[in-house]
Protein backbone atom coordinates (compact mmCIF):
# COMPACT_ATOMS: atom_id res chain seq x y z
CA UNK A 1 0.00 0.00 0.00
CA UNK A 2 1.48 3.35 -1.01
CA UNK A 3 2.64 5.83 1.72
CA UNK A 4 0.47 8.21 2.95
CA UNK A 5 1.78 12.05 2.54
CA UNK A 6 0.77 15.01 4.07
CA UNK A 7 2.05 18.69 3.37
CA UNK A 8 2.44 21.38 5.81
CA UNK A 9 4.06 24.50 5.52
CA UNK A 10 5.43 26.26 8.44
CA UNK A 11 2.92 28.23 9.27
CA UNK A 12 0.53 25.49 9.29
CA UNK A 13 2.79 23.24 11.60
CA UNK A 14 2.84 26.26 14.38
CA UNK A 15 -0.47 26.74 14.41
CA UNK A 16 -1.71 23.27 14.46
CA UNK A 17 -2.81 21.46 16.98
CA UNK A 18 -2.19 17.92 15.50
CA UNK A 19 -0.06 16.34 18.09
CA UNK A 20 2.33 14.78 15.15
CA UNK A 21 3.09 18.19 14.41
CA UNK A 22 3.09 19.77 17.69
CA UNK A 23 5.77 17.38 18.06
CA UNK A 24 7.32 18.32 14.98
CA UNK A 25 7.60 21.49 16.04
CA UNK A 26 8.40 20.80 19.65
CA UNK A 27 11.21 18.65 18.53
CA UNK A 28 12.63 22.14 15.98
CA UNK A 29 12.42 24.42 18.86
CA UNK A 30 16.00 23.07 20.29
CA UNK A 31 17.55 23.32 17.47
CA UNK A 32 19.32 26.51 15.19
CA UNK A 33 22.62 27.71 16.80
CA UNK A 34 23.09 26.81 20.65
CA UNK A 35 25.66 26.59 23.00
CA UNK A 36 26.50 22.98 23.36
CA UNK A 37 28.87 20.37 24.34
CA UNK A 38 28.67 22.00 28.32
CA UNK A 39 26.22 21.33 31.32
CA UNK A 40 25.88 23.73 34.62
CA UNK A 41 24.68 22.82 37.96
CA UNK A 42 22.74 25.53 39.41
CA UNK A 43 21.31 26.84 42.19
CA UNK A 44 19.27 29.57 43.00
CA UNK A 45 21.18 31.17 39.23
CA UNK A 46 24.23 30.82 40.80
CA UNK A 47 26.41 28.49 38.81
CA UNK A 48 28.24 26.04 40.76
CA UNK A 49 29.67 22.87 39.34
CA UNK A 50 30.71 23.11 35.15
CA UNK A 51 30.83 19.46 33.94
CA UNK A 52 32.39 19.05 30.17
CA UNK A 53 31.67 15.73 30.01
CA UNK A 54 33.65 13.54 27.47
CA UNK A 55 32.58 10.32 27.37
CA UNK A 56 34.54 6.93 25.85
CA UNK A 57 31.74 4.34 25.19
CA UNK A 58 33.12 1.29 23.52
CA UNK A 59 31.97 -2.11 23.22
CA UNK A 60 33.67 -5.25 25.01
CA UNK A 61 35.82 -6.40 22.40
CA UNK A 62 36.84 -3.36 20.80
CA UNK A 63 38.67 -2.37 24.03
CA UNK A 64 40.19 -6.10 24.31
CA UNK A 65 41.23 -6.14 20.93
CA UNK A 66 43.26 -3.12 21.55
CA UNK A 67 45.43 -4.89 24.19
CA UNK A 68 43.57 -2.72 27.00
CA UNK A 69 43.70 -5.18 30.27
CA UNK A 70 40.78 -7.31 31.02
CA UNK B 1 15.95 40.95 24.27
CA UNK B 2 16.44 37.74 22.76
CA UNK B 3 18.13 37.07 19.71
CA UNK B 4 16.33 35.47 16.56
CA UNK B 5 19.24 34.74 14.27
CA UNK B 6 21.86 36.85 12.13
CA UNK B 7 21.63 38.05 8.71
CA UNK B 8 23.43 40.12 6.19
CA UNK B 9 19.96 41.34 4.59
CA UNK B 10 18.45 44.42 5.59
CA UNK B 11 14.97 43.30 5.87
CA UNK B 12 11.85 45.40 6.02
CA UNK B 13 11.58 42.66 9.65
CA UNK B 14 7.50 41.98 10.70
CA UNK B 15 6.34 44.12 13.97
CA UNK B 16 7.80 42.54 17.03
CA UNK B 17 11.31 41.95 15.70
CA UNK B 18 14.14 44.66 15.87
CA UNK B 19 17.24 44.96 14.85
CA UNK B 20 20.78 45.52 15.84
CA UNK B 21 24.12 45.63 13.69
CA UNK B 22 28.01 44.27 14.29
CA UNK B 23 30.71 43.33 12.73
CA UNK B 24 29.03 43.81 9.12
CA UNK B 25 26.07 41.37 10.01
CA UNK B 26 22.36 42.26 11.77
CA UNK B 27 21.18 40.86 14.30
CA UNK B 28 17.72 40.27 14.79
CA UNK B 29 16.12 40.54 18.25
CA UNK B 30 12.40 40.43 19.66
CA UNK B 31 11.12 40.70 23.28
CA UNK B 32 8.55 37.50 22.18
CA UNK B 33 9.68 34.63 25.33
CA UNK B 34 7.66 31.61 24.10
CA UNK B 35 9.54 29.56 21.89
CA UNK B 36 6.92 28.96 19.62
CA UNK B 37 6.31 33.02 19.47
CA UNK B 38 9.86 33.26 18.56
CA UNK B 39 9.92 30.42 15.85
CA UNK B 40 7.00 31.71 14.39
CA UNK B 41 8.60 34.91 13.84
CA UNK B 42 12.04 33.30 12.72
CA UNK B 43 9.55 31.82 9.99
CA UNK B 44 8.32 35.07 9.03
CA UNK B 45 11.74 36.75 9.07
CA UNK B 46 12.97 33.53 6.92
CA UNK B 47 10.49 34.15 4.15
CA UNK B 48 11.22 37.79 3.59
CA UNK B 49 14.72 37.50 2.24
CA UNK B 50 15.40 33.03 2.42
CA UNK B 51 18.59 34.73 4.59
CA UNK B 52 18.57 34.13 8.51
CA UNK B 53 21.13 32.00 10.47
CA UNK B 54 18.72 31.08 13.02
CA UNK B 55 19.20 30.63 17.11
CA UNK B 56 17.58 27.54 18.68
CA UNK B 57 14.29 29.61 19.44
CA UNK B 58 14.20 28.32 23.38
CA UNK B 59 18.24 29.33 23.97
CA UNK B 60 17.92 32.79 25.27
CA UNK B 61 20.72 33.91 23.83
CA UNK B 62 21.72 37.85 23.99
CA UNK B 63 22.46 40.60 22.17
CA UNK B 64 25.77 40.22 23.75
CA UNK B 65 26.45 36.79 22.81
CA UNK B 66 24.85 37.32 19.83
CA UNK B 67 27.82 40.23 18.66
CA UNK B 68 31.01 37.76 20.05
CA UNK B 69 29.20 35.09 17.88
CA UNK B 70 29.29 37.47 15.17
CA UNK B 71 32.76 38.40 14.99
CA UNK B 72 33.09 34.31 14.35
CA UNK B 73 34.60 33.20 11.45
CA UNK B 74 32.72 30.08 11.83
CA UNK B 75 29.83 31.69 11.74
CA UNK B 76 30.38 33.63 8.49
CA UNK B 77 31.00 30.63 6.87
CA UNK B 78 28.10 28.88 7.18
CA UNK B 79 26.01 31.79 6.81
CA UNK B 80 27.74 31.72 3.40
CA UNK B 81 26.92 28.39 2.85
CA UNK B 82 23.10 28.68 4.29
CA UNK B 83 22.32 31.85 2.38
CA UNK B 84 19.20 31.09 0.01
CA UNK B 85 18.46 27.87 1.62
CA UNK B 86 15.98 26.21 3.99
CA UNK B 87 14.96 23.18 5.81
CA UNK B 88 12.28 21.00 4.69
CA UNK B 89 11.16 18.47 7.65
CA UNK B 90 10.13 14.99 6.16
CA UNK B 91 8.91 13.14 9.46
CA UNK B 92 7.73 9.12 9.18
CA UNK B 93 4.92 8.23 11.79
CA UNK B 94 3.68 5.06 12.74
CA UNK B 95 0.88 4.12 14.28
CA UNK B 96 1.67 2.56 18.10
CA UNK B 97 0.27 -0.85 18.44
CA UNK B 98 0.28 -2.36 21.24
CA UNK B 99 2.34 -4.95 22.91
CA UNK B 100 1.26 -7.60 25.04
CA UNK B 101 3.14 -7.83 28.48
CA UNK B 102 6.25 -9.98 28.26
CA UNK B 103 5.92 -13.13 30.02
CA UNK B 104 10.00 -14.30 30.40
CA UNK B 105 12.75 -11.94 29.80
CA UNK B 106 13.80 -13.43 26.87
CA UNK B 107 10.47 -12.32 25.54
CA UNK B 108 10.77 -9.27 26.61
CA UNK B 109 14.30 -8.62 24.74
CA UNK B 110 12.88 -10.00 21.65
CA UNK B 111 10.25 -8.12 21.62
CA UNK B 112 12.57 -4.87 21.88
CA UNK B 113 14.99 -6.72 19.32
CA UNK B 114 11.70 -6.58 16.89
CA UNK B 115 11.22 -3.18 17.63
CA UNK B 116 14.41 -2.04 16.73
CA UNK B 117 14.40 -3.66 13.84
CA UNK B 118 11.35 -1.88 12.94
CA UNK B 119 13.11 1.02 13.63
CA UNK B 120 15.80 0.63 11.37
CA UNK B 121 12.93 -0.79 8.63
CA UNK B 122 11.81 3.06 9.59
CA UNK B 123 14.96 4.51 8.44
CA UNK B 124 15.73 3.01 5.52
CA UNK B 125 12.36 3.65 4.01
CA UNK B 126 13.12 7.66 5.11
CA UNK B 127 16.46 7.35 3.55
CA UNK B 128 15.58 5.82 0.08
CA UNK B 129 12.61 8.41 0.42
CA UNK B 130 15.20 11.63 0.80
CA UNK B 131 17.60 9.95 -1.50
CA UNK B 132 17.34 12.12 -4.56
CA UNK B 133 19.04 15.74 -4.90
CA UNK B 134 19.48 18.11 -2.01
CA UNK B 135 21.89 19.87 -0.64
CA UNK B 136 22.52 18.27 2.74
CA UNK B 137 20.59 16.16 4.97
CA UNK B 138 20.44 16.03 8.54
CA UNK B 139 21.16 12.99 11.00
CA UNK B 140 17.89 11.04 11.60
CA UNK B 141 16.24 11.90 15.08
CA UNK B 142 14.08 9.44 16.63
CA UNK B 143 10.74 9.88 18.74
CA UNK B 144 8.30 7.27 20.59
CA UNK B 145 6.59 7.02 17.30
CA UNK B 146 8.45 8.17 14.05
CA UNK B 147 11.79 9.02 12.78
CA UNK B 148 12.71 12.84 11.02
CA UNK B 149 15.15 14.13 9.52
CA UNK B 150 15.68 17.89 7.65
CA UNK B 151 16.54 18.13 3.92
CA UNK B 152 18.93 21.75 3.26
CA UNK B 153 17.24 22.30 -0.01
CA UNK B 154 17.65 25.70 -2.21
CA UNK B 155 14.69 27.93 -2.27
CA UNK B 156 14.40 27.26 -5.99
CA UNK B 157 14.57 23.61 -5.81
CA UNK B 158 11.88 23.59 -2.93
CA UNK B 159 8.46 23.26 -4.97
CA UNK B 160 10.28 20.17 -7.23
CA UNK B 161 11.27 18.41 -4.34
CA UNK B 162 8.09 18.53 -2.60
CA UNK B 163 6.64 17.18 -6.04
CA UNK B 164 9.32 14.55 -6.20
CA UNK B 165 8.30 13.35 -2.37
CA UNK B 166 4.82 13.16 -3.42
CA UNK B 167 5.65 11.10 -6.75
CA UNK B 168 7.89 8.42 -4.54
CA UNK B 169 5.46 8.19 -1.63
CA UNK B 170 3.10 6.81 -4.02
CA UNK B 171 5.50 4.37 -5.20
CA UNK B 172 6.30 2.84 -1.80
CA UNK B 173 5.00 0.06 -0.73
CA UNK B 174 4.36 -0.16 2.95
CA UNK B 175 2.42 -1.06 5.64
CA UNK B 176 -1.28 1.11 6.39
CA UNK B 177 -0.15 2.51 9.86
CA UNK B 178 2.38 4.35 8.41
CA UNK B 179 2.51 8.14 6.88
CA UNK B 180 4.53 10.71 5.73
CA UNK B 181 4.54 14.00 6.95
CA UNK B 182 6.17 16.54 4.84
CA UNK B 183 6.63 19.96 6.78
CA UNK B 184 8.34 23.55 5.71
CA UNK B 185 10.01 25.34 4.17
CA UNK B 186 11.73 26.30 7.42
CA UNK B 187 14.96 28.39 8.33
CA UNK B 188 17.94 25.92 8.24
CA UNK B 189 18.04 25.15 11.96
CA UNK B 190 19.24 21.65 11.37
CA UNK B 191 21.84 22.94 9.57
CA UNK B 192 22.88 26.07 11.87
CA UNK B 193 25.56 24.52 14.55
CA UNK B 194 28.32 26.18 16.36
CA UNK B 195 29.83 24.41 19.05
CA UNK B 196 31.75 26.14 22.23
CA UNK B 197 35.22 24.38 22.68
CA UNK B 198 36.03 23.04 26.39
CA UNK B 199 38.97 25.01 26.35
CA UNK B 200 37.59 28.51 25.43
CA UNK B 201 35.04 27.99 28.10
CA UNK B 202 37.96 27.39 31.26
CA UNK C 1 28.27 -6.39 10.21
CA UNK C 2 31.10 -4.01 11.19
CA UNK C 3 30.53 -1.45 13.57
CA UNK C 4 32.78 1.51 13.98
CA UNK C 5 34.88 2.45 16.80
CA UNK C 6 34.48 6.20 16.65
CA UNK C 7 32.03 7.41 19.01
CA UNK C 8 30.07 10.48 17.59
CA UNK C 9 30.44 12.42 20.95
CA UNK C 10 28.06 15.39 19.47
CA UNK C 11 25.01 12.47 20.00
CA UNK C 12 26.29 11.55 23.61
CA UNK C 13 25.95 15.31 24.66
CA UNK C 14 22.85 15.69 23.21
CA UNK C 15 21.86 12.63 24.64
CA UNK C 16 22.74 13.81 28.11
CA UNK C 17 21.53 17.75 27.33
CA UNK C 18 17.93 15.66 27.39
CA UNK C 19 18.07 15.95 31.22
CA UNK C 20 19.50 19.74 31.13
CA UNK C 21 17.10 22.52 30.16
CA UNK C 22 17.49 24.87 26.95
CA UNK C 23 20.75 26.73 28.82
CA UNK C 24 22.51 23.70 29.22
CA UNK C 25 21.83 24.42 32.98
CA UNK C 26 20.32 21.41 35.54
CA UNK C 27 18.15 23.81 37.57
CA UNK C 28 18.33 22.47 40.82
CA UNK C 29 15.34 24.66 42.45
CA UNK C 30 15.43 24.64 46.24
CA UNK C 31 11.37 23.79 46.02
CA UNK C 32 12.33 20.93 43.68
CA UNK C 33 15.77 19.76 44.64
CA UNK C 34 14.88 15.78 45.05
CA UNK C 35 12.83 16.02 41.87
CA UNK C 36 16.15 17.98 40.34
CA UNK C 37 18.94 15.59 40.75
CA UNK C 38 16.17 12.36 40.73
CA UNK C 39 16.05 13.77 37.17
CA UNK C 40 19.79 13.94 36.27
CA UNK C 41 20.93 10.33 38.17
CA UNK C 42 18.00 8.90 36.39
CA UNK C 43 18.23 10.22 33.47
CA UNK C 44 22.28 9.02 33.65
CA UNK C 45 21.29 5.62 35.18
CA UNK C 46 18.55 4.96 32.03
CA UNK C 47 21.08 6.19 29.21
CA UNK C 48 23.52 3.52 30.62
CA UNK C 49 20.90 0.91 30.58
CA UNK C 50 19.30 1.80 27.25
CA UNK C 51 22.66 1.46 26.03
CA UNK C 52 23.36 -1.89 27.59
CA UNK C 53 19.97 -2.92 25.94
CA UNK C 54 21.44 -1.87 22.28
CA UNK C 55 24.22 -3.71 23.14
CA UNK C 56 22.40 -7.00 24.11
CA UNK C 57 20.22 -6.38 20.76
CA UNK C 58 23.71 -6.33 19.10
CA UNK C 59 24.91 -9.43 20.33
CA UNK C 60 21.43 -11.43 19.57
CA UNK C 61 22.31 -9.61 15.83
CA UNK C 62 25.89 -11.57 15.81
CA UNK C 63 23.93 -14.67 16.79
CA UNK C 64 26.39 -14.57 20.75
CA UNK C 65 24.44 -15.21 22.99
CA UNK C 66 22.74 -18.81 23.95
CA UNK C 67 18.81 -19.11 25.00
CA UNK C 68 19.42 -19.16 28.82
CA UNK C 69 21.91 -15.78 28.42
CA UNK C 70 18.99 -14.43 26.86
CA UNK C 71 16.59 -14.74 29.39
CA UNK C 72 18.69 -14.03 31.94
CA UNK C 73 20.09 -10.79 29.87
CA UNK C 74 16.44 -10.02 29.04
CA UNK C 75 14.74 -10.29 32.75
CA UNK C 76 17.81 -8.33 34.06
CA UNK C 77 17.73 -5.35 31.79
CA UNK C 78 13.64 -5.56 32.17
CA UNK C 79 13.50 -4.99 35.85
CA UNK C 80 16.44 -2.87 35.35
CA UNK C 81 14.14 -0.59 33.52
CA UNK C 82 11.11 -1.41 35.76
CA UNK C 83 13.09 -0.42 38.73
CA UNK C 84 14.22 3.45 37.13
CA UNK C 85 10.44 3.81 36.11
CA UNK C 86 9.02 3.16 39.49
CA UNK C 87 12.07 5.17 40.92
CA UNK C 88 11.10 8.09 38.82
CA UNK C 89 7.36 7.73 39.47
CA UNK C 90 8.40 8.15 43.01
CA UNK C 91 10.13 11.84 42.32
CA UNK C 92 6.76 12.70 39.94
CA UNK C 93 9.07 12.05 36.71
CA UNK C 94 7.90 10.14 33.46
CA UNK C 95 9.43 7.44 31.24
CA UNK C 96 9.47 10.53 29.02
CA UNK C 97 11.36 13.05 31.43
CA UNK C 98 14.60 10.73 30.94
CA UNK C 99 14.15 9.45 27.28
CA UNK C 100 17.06 9.43 24.99
CA UNK C 101 17.50 9.77 21.05
CA UNK C 102 19.61 6.79 21.21
CA UNK C 103 18.77 5.68 17.67
CA UNK C 104 21.96 7.39 15.72
CA UNK C 105 24.02 6.64 18.54
CA UNK C 106 23.31 3.19 18.99
CA UNK C 107 24.85 2.58 15.15
CA UNK C 108 27.84 4.11 16.27
CA UNK C 109 29.18 2.30 19.57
Amino acid sequence: MPLELEMATAEDAIGSSDRRLVDLVDGLLHHGVVIRGELWLTVADVDLVFLGIDLLLAAPHKMRASGAPQ
Amino acid sequence: MNVLGWTTKHGPWPQGVSCGHHAGLFVLLTDADKGRERLALQVQCFKAEWDLMPVAPTADLSFLQAQRLAEDVDLQEQMRRLSGMGQLTVSLTKAQTTLSKPTSGRQWIHSRKAQHDEMLQDEQILRSMVAGPKTALSSLRHQADAVQCDLLIKQQDVALTQERLITQAAAIDTSPNASLFVTGPWPPFGFAKLRTDHAAVT
Amino acid sequence: MTYPFEINSAAVQDALAHVADDNNRVTIDPETVEQDLARLVLGLMEFLRQLMELQAIRQMDNGALTDIQEEKLGSTLMRAEAAIHDIAAKFGLTPADLSLDLGPLGKTI
